[in-house]
């Protein structure tokens, strides 16, 4: 679940171009093939660098569960985790439908969108009777 | 011409911890004035001054105005978050090497505690509006460094089975070394294993003695020649060796992260530099923001053999005042304050001095020190020796 809304700036533009479209764009390099993170500044070289859709379902590679205590009191624990897209980038994001004393290693993700505000925000929820 | 060799000559040390009422930049003021006098000199003598804090609005290169100083050489603010210290260590010893300038304080200072706020707000309130990439991340919940550093520790623990129990072992050593340390804020708290397992979790694996202090305080050095330092009020402490290392696209993709820093390649650079192996190093100060990084620095380092620090540190007899391995005798930053790399730079010189009073190692003519920033991102090591 995503805590509140995002504000996106120039380099996150294209991004959530494609999050409102329930994509997850990465950055492919026309010269060498190689799909890259996100976060490459393609502006650098446009004709160089396109976007393009990533299949969206990667594999935990590592996670953790944080402890946030609310107004109450009360404690949540909350999985995250990097996971590798199947692509080969990496990407940090909370992961959902899974059970926080499980071992996550190894876990199938899918991404799926949340609107929060005026964008919709990626985060990764297990891929069901997967380990 | 010979290049002159540097040498630290003077340390000043604010007060630690829970200290309200004063900004960064007060600090820092304080402890360039505590550090020239320890080194027996005049604010006048100083030619350079290399600042540095945990925001760059809160401590700067105004500092000079605050001091009064002129005519300085060498004047900037520099940033490499936990590496900063170890850089500045570095950069000014080159500035006295190339005789651009000859008498230099580096100084880094912090004020992120505030009377009646938890320690856990002070750096969560500090944070930028949710935007752009990082406000993606946050989103999510990864918003804390704490966390960040807990998926690092998890890859360790995955790939090695390193455990909770064997990071514990660390921070109850270095609690035993902070009860030998007067200045430590944990001085007086003796800590045990029971205890750390059953400390609240802040992120798993992390329990909250895990994770570093969070100290309002200032720290500076005094680097200048060694013959100059010879002249004056202490033991000067020479700087033989230096490196840095910077491993690049953490969080993109590093499939090192967790299990190799830049300590690896930085360690034997400095090492050479300082013509000194590992086996010639007394004490060992290591940036311990976690007690993961104070086990993966070790590894890295080749204390011990990469993958095995979890059972290697937890054996009796390793760790803690009695131990073999003299790590972080003052507490370090999970045990006596967090003034970034300026934690492991001013014990690193208070034991190659020999001042260490009742944590006062025996062997001590080389000393090592790391540096450590962002999640494992920059890196600086030292090589530190007595004279002759």
């Amino acid at each position: 679940m995503i805590g509140f809304p995002v504000q996106r700036d120039e380099a996150t533009a294209e991004f959530f171009d494609g999050t409102v479209r329930g994509e997850f764009l990465l950055v492919r390099d026309t010269r060498t093939g190689a799909l890259l993170a996100p976060q490459f500044d393609r502006s650098v070289d446009p004709r160089r660098y396109e976007l393009v859709p990533a299949a969206g379902t990667g594999t935990v590679v590592s996670w953790a569960v944080v402890h946030q205590r609310g107004a109450d009191g009360a404690t949540s624990r909350v999985p995250v985790g990097i996971v590798e897209l199947d692509e080969g980038p990496w990407w940090w994001t909370s992961i959902e439908g899974v059970d926080p004393d499980d071992n996550l290693l190894g876990r199938h993700v899918v991404v799926a969108f949340e609107k929060v505000g005026d964008e919709a925000v990626p985060y990764f929820t297990a891929i069901e009777g997967t380990a | 011409m010979a290049h002159p060799e540097p040498a630290v000559a003077g340390l000043g040390i604010t007060e630690q911890g829970k200290v309200y009422g004063r900004t960064a930049a007060q600090f820092a003021a304080e402890a360039v004035r505590l550090a020239v006098v320890d080194a027996g000199l005049e604010l006048d003598d100083l030619d350079g001054l290399l600042v540095s804090g945990r925001l760059s609005d809160s401590v700067g290169i105004d500092l000079q105005g605050s001091l009064g100083l002129t005519d300085l050489r060498l004047l900037t603010y520099m940033q490499g978050y936990g590496s900063t210290a170890g850089q500045m260590v570095q950069y000014a010893a080159m500035a006295v090497q190339a005789g651009m300038a000859d008498t230099i304080a580096i100084v880094w200072a912090d004020d992120p505690l505030k009377d009646r706020t938890r320690a856990s707000a002070a750096y969560a309130k500090a944070g930028s509006a949710p935007t752009g990439w990082r406000g993606i991340t946050t989103a999510n919940g990864i918003y804390s460094a704490n966390t960040m550093y807990a998926l690092a520790a998890r890859r360790h623990m995955a790939r090695y089975g390193t455990t909770q129990d064997h990071l514990g072992h660390i921070a109850v050593a270095q609690r035993e070394w902070a009860q030998l340390n007067p200045i430590a804020q944990f001085y007086g708290t003796p800590l045990t294993l029971e205890e750390y397992h059953a400390s609240r979790y802040i992120a798993e694996p992390f329990h909250l003695y895990d994770c570093c202090l969070i100290s309002n305080g200032g720290v500076a050095v005094i680097v200048t020649s060694l013959e100059r330092a010879r002249g004056l009020r202490q033991p000067p402490v020479r700087i033989l060796g230096w490196a840095q290392a910077h491993p690049g696209n953490v969080g993109i993709r590093n499939d090192d992260f967790g299990l190799v820093s830049g300590a690896a390649a930085a360690g034997p650079r400095a090492l050479e530099m300082a013509d000194t192996t590992l086996d010639e190093i007394g004490v060992v100060q290591v940036y311990d923001c976690y007690t993961f990084t104070a086990l993966l620095t070790l590894e890295d380092y080749g204390f011990i053999p990469k993958g095995e620090g979890g059972p290697a540190l937890a054996e009796p007899g390793m760790l803690g005042p009695k131990g073999r391995l003299k790590v972080n005798t003052g507490g370090g930053e999970l045990s006596a304050f967090y003034m970034w790399g300026m934690t492991p730079v001013h014990e690193a010189v208070v034991q190659a001095r020999g001042q260490g009073g009742a944590r006062q190692v025996e062997q001590y003519d080389r000393v090592l020190v790391s540096g450590n920033g962002g999640v494992l991102d920059y890196h600086s090591t030292l090589v530190l020796g007595t004279d002759r």
